[in-house]
C-alpha cells in the first residue's frame, strides 16, 4: 500500500473530524458537551492505566481502559451531583480536572509510558504515517486509518441502529421513558460512544482539542437547520472542511495541525454565526430591526386612536415627550405614516387616523 | 522517621529561595481563586471559569510574540485580554442564538485553546527550541518563577482583594439576588463585569503555577469544600482561601521534590483532596454526620411513633 | 378601557405615587403590555390581577426599571421612575434567587438595607438591629440565624416581606408574595401589609387567588396586555370586567 504521508495525515485528519462531528451532533442538542469535555480529558487516566498495564498502546485495552475511565467520570459527577451539595457544573469542575490531573502525573513521571506532555495537549496526528499495522507480517498500511475507519463505521451503526431512540430522547426525555426508550441507557450508550471516540482522537489531537471537533462543527450545523439529519450530514461536512483547511494552514504556516483543525473550525463557526442566512446575525440584526419597526408603527398608530378618544391632540412634536422617543426617531415614523396614508393632518396639523390607520391599529390593540 | 525525613524537607524548603518562591507564589494563587471561586460557584459560573482560563491562552503567545520577553507582566496582560474576550464571545453566543451555554463554553474554550497551541508551536517554529518555555502555563511550572514574578502576583492578588472588600456587599447582593439588587438601583452590569474581572485575575495569577488547563479546579474546589463548613458567605470566603492557600502551598512543595513535575496537577490533587474531607467529615452536612443521623433518626422513629410534626397547611389558590 | 377616579382627596395625595403613560413593553418581538395608561392612587392596597402571561409581573418590572420600556413613561411622585426609586420596595418572586446560598434570615433582610447605605459603607449594628426588628415584625424573630434554604416556603416569603420592610420606603411593589404561602403568612404579610398602608404607604401586589380580591385590597388593577380596567374594588370588581380580563388571550400579531 503505497500512499503519500501528507494524504495520510490528511486522511486521519478528516476521520477524526467527522467521527467527532457525527457524534457531537447530539452533544449539543442533548446540552451535554462540557460533560463530554470531562469524558475526553479523563480519558487520558484510562489510557496511561492500560499501557502501564499492558505495556503497549495496543488499541483493545487501551479504548476499554478509557471507556471505562470515562464511565468512572459520570458516574463521580453523578455522585457529587446527587448528593445535593454541588451543582452539576461545580461537579464536572472538579472531577475532571482530578482524574486528568492524576493521569498527567503519571505520564511525566511514569517512564515506561512514551506519552509526553505535548502529545496530551494537541496530540501527535504527525506521526500517523509511521505508525504502521501489520498482520501476519503483512503491512496493512497506516495504523490510525484502520482505527478510525472501524469507529467511523462503529458511530455510523450506533446512530443508524439507534436514531429513532436517539431523537426521541433527546427532544423529549419523558416521553422517550413513557414509552419504553429508555433514555438513560441511550445516555449511557451515547457517552461510551464519545468516550471510544475520544480515546481514537486521543492520538491524533490530545484530549483536550477533542471538543473542538466535537462541539464546534455541530454548533455551526445547528445554526443553519432545523433537521437532525440534515443537521448531521452538515456537521459531518463542517467539520471534514475544517480539518483540511486547518491541516493545509499548518503545513503552510509550520505549526501544530491539531491546533490549525480547531482554530479553523471555530473560523467556520464564527463565518456562519455571523452570515447564517435566518439565524445569522446579520439576518437576525436585519429581522429585529424590522419587528421593532412594526412594533413601533403600531404603538404610534394605537397612541394617536387612544387620544383622539380622549380629544388630546397629536403631533410629531408630542410624540417625542409622550412616548419617550429621540426627535430623530419620532419624526421618521411621523413621515412614514403619513407616507403611507395611515394619518393625515388636519388644519392645526395635529395627526388624524384616515380609515386604513383605524383598521392598523385595531389589529394591534385587538379592542 | 517518615516523618523526620518529611520535616527535614520543609526545613530545607524554607531555606532554599527558589522553594520559597514557589510555595509563595502558589498560596498568592490559592488565597485569591480561593475567595473569588466561591462567587463563581455561587454565580454557577464554574465552567465558565474553565472558559476563561482555557481561552486566557493565545494571549499569552501574542504578548510574547509582540514583546519578546518573558517578563510575567506583559504576559499576564495579554492572557487577561484574551480570558475576557473569550467570556464575551461566550455570553455573545448564548445571547444571539439557540446554541445553549455548555456548547458555547465549549466552544470558546476549544477553539481558543486551539490559537493558543497554534500560535505557541508558530513560536517554536520560528525562535527554536528554546522558546518552549511558554509550555510551562499549560500545566504550571512554580519552579520557574523569579523575585519579580512573586512581586506582580502578589500586587495582583493585591487588587482583587481591595476590589472584593470595597463591592463585598454588591457583589453579594448581586449574586444572591440579581433583580433585587437592580431595584436598589445598582449597576448590576457593570458590577457583573467587574466582577468577572476580577476573576479573570485570578486565573491569570494562576497560570504560572496550574496553568490554563487545570485552573478551573482551584476557582471551584476550595469554595465548594469551604461551603460544607459554613452557612455565612463571609465565612465561606475566608475558608476558601485558606483551603486553596493550603493546597498551592502543600501541592508545590510535593511537586518540587519530583524530578520535571508539573506543579498545577499535584495542587489540584491536593485541593481535590481537601474537597473529599470537607464532603465526608464537615459536621452537619457531612457524609458521615448523615449517616449517622440517620441511624438515630431510625432509632428514635421505632421507639415512639405518636406525634406526627405539623405540616404547614397549604393555602388554596385558583389559578 | 376605562379608569375611574376613586379618591378626590387631599392635595398630597394629588400627586399619584406611581403615574404610566402611554407604556408599551416587548420582550423581544412579543408585546407584553400595550398602551398602559394608569395613576396608582395613594395610600391603597392595590391588586393586579389578569391571567397568565398578561403582563402583571411586566407592569411592575417595568416601574422598578428592571425591564427597559419600549415606549411611554414612568413617573415615581412626579419624577421620572429612576430618581425616586429609592421611595419604592420591591418584593421578587420567590423563585427567582439561589436558596442554597449560604446566608441566614437576618442576612437577607439586612440586604434592604444596602440601597440607603450606598457605596463603600458597610453593613453595622444599627443596620443589624433594623433587620432584627423587621424579622420581629413578620413573626420571625427567632429564625433570624436560620440558612435560608431551612425555612419553609411561607417563611421564606415573609423574609422577603421583611426586607422589603427594611427599605423603608413609600410604595411597595410585591410580585405575587401570597403565591402558595401557609395561612399563617398569609395572615401575617396582609396584616404587616395593612399596618403600612394606616402609616400611609401605597401597596401594589400581583395576585392569583381571585376570591380574596375584594376582601384583602381597596382598588384593584385588571390587565390583560391592554389595560382593561383600574379603579376601586366595588366600581371596577365586575362580572363584565372580570369576563373581559380573562377572556381568551388577545391576539396581537404583527402584521
Amino acid at each position: 500500500m503505497e500512499i503519500s504521508n501528507d494524504l495520510i495525515i490528511a486522511g486521519t485528519a478528516m476521520l477524526v473530524a467527522a467521527n467527532c462531528a457525527l457524534i457531537g451532533v447530539f452533544l449539543v442538542l442533548r446540552q451535554t458537551a462540557m460533560m463530554s469535555d470531562a469524558i475526553s480529558h479523563t480519558v487520558l487516566l484510562g489510557i496511561v492505566i492500560a499501557v502501564l498495564a499492558v505495556g503497549s498502546r495496543e488499541p483493545i485495552p487501551v479504548i476499554v481502559s478509557g471507556v471505562l475511565s470515562g464511565i468512572l467520570t459520570i458516574s463521580l459527577v453523578e455522585l457529587l451531583h446527587r448528593s445535593g451539595k454541588l451543582k452539576q457544573d461545580s461537579s464536572i469542575g472538579i472531577v475532571f480536572p482530578f482524574l486528568f490531573a492524576i493521569g498527567v502525573i503519571l505520564v511525566t513521571q511514569a517512564a515506561s509510558i512514551h506519552i509526553d506532555a505535548q502529545h496530551v495537549l494537541y496530540g501527535s496526528i504527525e506521526f500517523a504515517p509511521f505508525d504502521t499495522l501489520y498482520m501476519d507480517d503483512l503491512n496493512m498500511g497506516s495504523r490510525s486509518l484502520w482505527v478510525l475507519g472501524i469507529l467511523a463505521i462503529a458511530n455510523i451503526l450506533f446512530i443508524g441502529l439507534l436514531y429513532k431512540e436517539l431523537k426521541v430522547s433527546t427532544f423529549d426525555k419523558s416521553f422517550a421513558l413513557g414509552v419504553g426508550l429508555m433514555p438513560i441507557l441511550v445516555h449511557y450508550l451515547l457517552m461510551i460512544m464519545v468516550a471510544t471516540t475520544a480515546v481514537v482522537a486521543f492520538e491524533s489531537v490530545g484530549a483536550i482539542l477533542v471538543i473542538a471537533f466535537f462541539i464546534v462543527p455541530a454548533s455551526a450545523a445547528y445554526l443553519l437547520t432545523d433537521r437532525l439529519s440534515k443537521m448531521l450530514m452538515l456537521s459531518v461536512s463542517l467539520g471534514v472542511a475544517s480539518s483540511v483547511a486547518g491541516y493545509l494552514f499548518a503545513i503552510f504556516a509550520d505549526v501544530s495541525i491539531s491546533g490549525s483543525m480547531a482554530t479553523t473550525s471555530g473560523v467556520i463557526f464564527g463565518l456562519i454565526w455571523v452570515f447564517a442566512p435566518n439565524r445569522g446575525l446579520v439576518s437576525r440584526w436585519k429581522r429585529i430591526s424590522r419587528h421593532r419597526f412594526e412594533i413601533d408603527l403600531g404603538i404610534v398608530l394605537t397612541h394617536i386612536r387612544h387620544e383622539a378618544d380622549a380629544h388630546r391632540p397629536v403631533s410629531a412634536l408630542t410624540l417625542p415627550d409622550s412616548l419617550g422617543w429621540t426627535k430623530e426617531y419620532s419624526k421618521k415614523l411621523s413621515e412614514f405614516i403619513q407616507e403611507k396614508k395611515l394619518v393625515e393632518k388636519d388644519t392645526q396639523g395635529n395627526f388624524v387616523l384616515t380609515d386604513l390607520g383605524i383598521k392598523k391599529a385595531e389589529n394591534y390593540s385587538g379592542n | 522517621m517518615a516523618l523526620e525525613e518529611i520535616l527535614s524537607v520543609f526545613v530545607g524548603i524554607l531555606a532554599d529561595y527558589t522553594l520559597r518562591y514557589v510555595a509563595l507564589g502558589s498560596a498568592i494563587l490559592g488565597i485569591t481563586s480561593g475567595a473569588l471561586g466561591c462567587f463563581t460557584v455561587l454565580r454557577k459560573q464554574s465552567l465558565f471559569g474553565d472558559a476563561l482560563a482555557h481561552a486566557s491562552l493565545p494571549g499569552i503567545g501574542l504578548a510574547y510574540l509582540f514583546t519578546g520577553t518573558k517578563d510575567s507582566l506583559p504576559l499576564m496582560l495579554g492572557a487577561a485580554v484574551f480570558a475576557w474576550f473569550g467570556g464575551i464571545i461566550t455570553l455573545a453566543i448564548t445571547n444571539t442564538t439557540r446554541i445553549k451555554q455548555d456548547a458555547a463554553l465549549g466552544i470558546t474554550l476549544s477553539v481558543f485553546f486551539g490559537l493558543g497551541i497554534v500560535l505557541l508551536t508558530y513560536l517554536q517554529s520560528v525562535g527554536g527550541a528554546s522558546q518552549g518555555g511558554l509550555d510551562r502555563f499549560l500545566f504550571g511550572q512554580a519552579t520557574a518563577l523569579i523575585e519579580s514574578d512573586i512581586i506582580n502576583l502578589g500586587i495582583l492578588a493585591a487588587l482583587c482583594f481591595v476590589i472584593l472588600i470595597v463591592f463585598y456587599k454588591e457583589f453579594k447582593i448581586t449574586t444572591f439576588d440579581s433583580s433585587f439588587g437592580q431595584s436598589l438601583g445598582l449597576p448590576t452590569k457593570y458590577l457583573n463585569a467587574l466582577l468577572t474581572s476580577v476573576i479573570v485575575v485570578a486565573v491569570v495569577i494562576g497560570l504560572h503555577t496550574v496553568g490554563v488547563v487545570l485552573m478551573v479546579s482551584m476557582l471551584i474546589a476550595p469554595a465548594v469544600a469551604a461551603r460544607q463548613w459554613t452557612l455565612n458567605l463571609k465565612t465561606m470566603i475566608i475558608l476558601s482561601s485558606i483551603f486553596g492557600g493550603l493546597s498551592g502551598i502543600i501541592g508545590s512543595m510535593i511537586s518540587s521534590m519530583a524530578e520535571g513535575m508539573s506543579t498545577g496537577p499535584v495542587i489540584v490533587i491536593t485541593a481535590t483532596a481537601i474537597l473529599g474531607i470537607s464532603l465526608l467529615f464537615s459536621p452537619k452536612q457531612g457524609y458521615l454526620y448523615k449517616y449517622f443521623c440517620k441511624q438515630r433518626k431510625l432509632h428514635i422513629l421505632l421507639d415512639k411513633t405518636k406525634t406526627i410534626p405539623g405540616k404547614e397547611q397549604n393555602h388554596g389558590n385558583f389559578q | 378601557m376605562e379608569q375611574k377616579s376613586g379618591n378626590q382627596g387631599s392635595a398630597e395625595d394629588k400627586i399619584s405615587p406611581i403615574m404610566i403613560r402611554n407604556m408599551s413593553i416587548t420582550y423581544r418581538t412579543e408585546p407584553a403590555l400595550w398602551n398602559i395608561d394608569l395613576d396608582f392612587p395613594a395610600r391603597k392596597m392595590v391588586a393586579i390581577i389578569g391571567p397568565n402571561g398578561a403582563g402583571k409581573s411586566t407592569l411592575i418590572k417595568a416601574v422598578m426599571g428592571l425591564v427597559p420600556i419600549t415606549a411611554g413613561k414612568v413617573h415615581i411622585y412626579g419624577k421620572p421612575s429612576h430618581k425616586n426609586r429609592d421611595k419604592v420596595a420591591y418584593v421578587p418572586q420567590r423563585g427567582s434567587v439561589d436558596w442554597d446560598f449560604p446566608t441566614d434570615a437576618l442576612d437577607v433582610v439586612e440586604m434592604g438595607l444596602y440601597g440607603k447605605l450606598g457605596w463603600f459603607r458597610r453593613p453595622n449594628s444599627k443596620t443589624r438591629n433594623v433587620a432584627r426588628e423587621c424579622l420581629d415584625r413578620v413573626g420571625l424573630s427567632d429564625y433570624a440565624d436560620r440558612q435560608i434554604g431551612q425555612l419553609s416556603g411561607g417563611q421564606q416569603q415573609r423574609v422577603f416581606v421583611a426586607r422589603a420592610l427594611a427599605q423603608d420606603a413609600q410604595i411597595y411593589l410585591m410580585d405575587e408574595p401570597l403565591n402558595g404561602v401557609d395561612a399563617t403568612t398569609e395572615e401575617t404579610i396582609l396584616s404587616v401589609l395593612a399596618n403600612l398602608r394606616k402609616g400611609g404607604k401605597t401597596i401594589v401586589m400581583v395576585h392569583h387567588d381571585l376570591r380574596t380580591v375584594d376582601k384583602y385590597f381597596d382598588w384593584v388593577v385588571m390587565v390583560n396586555r391592554n389595560l382593561i380596567a383600574a379603579g376601586p374594588i366595588k366600581e371596577v370588581f365586575t362580572k363584565i370586567n372580570l369576563d373581559r380580563t380573562y377572556q381568551e388571550k388577545r391576539c396581537m400579531s404583527i402584521q
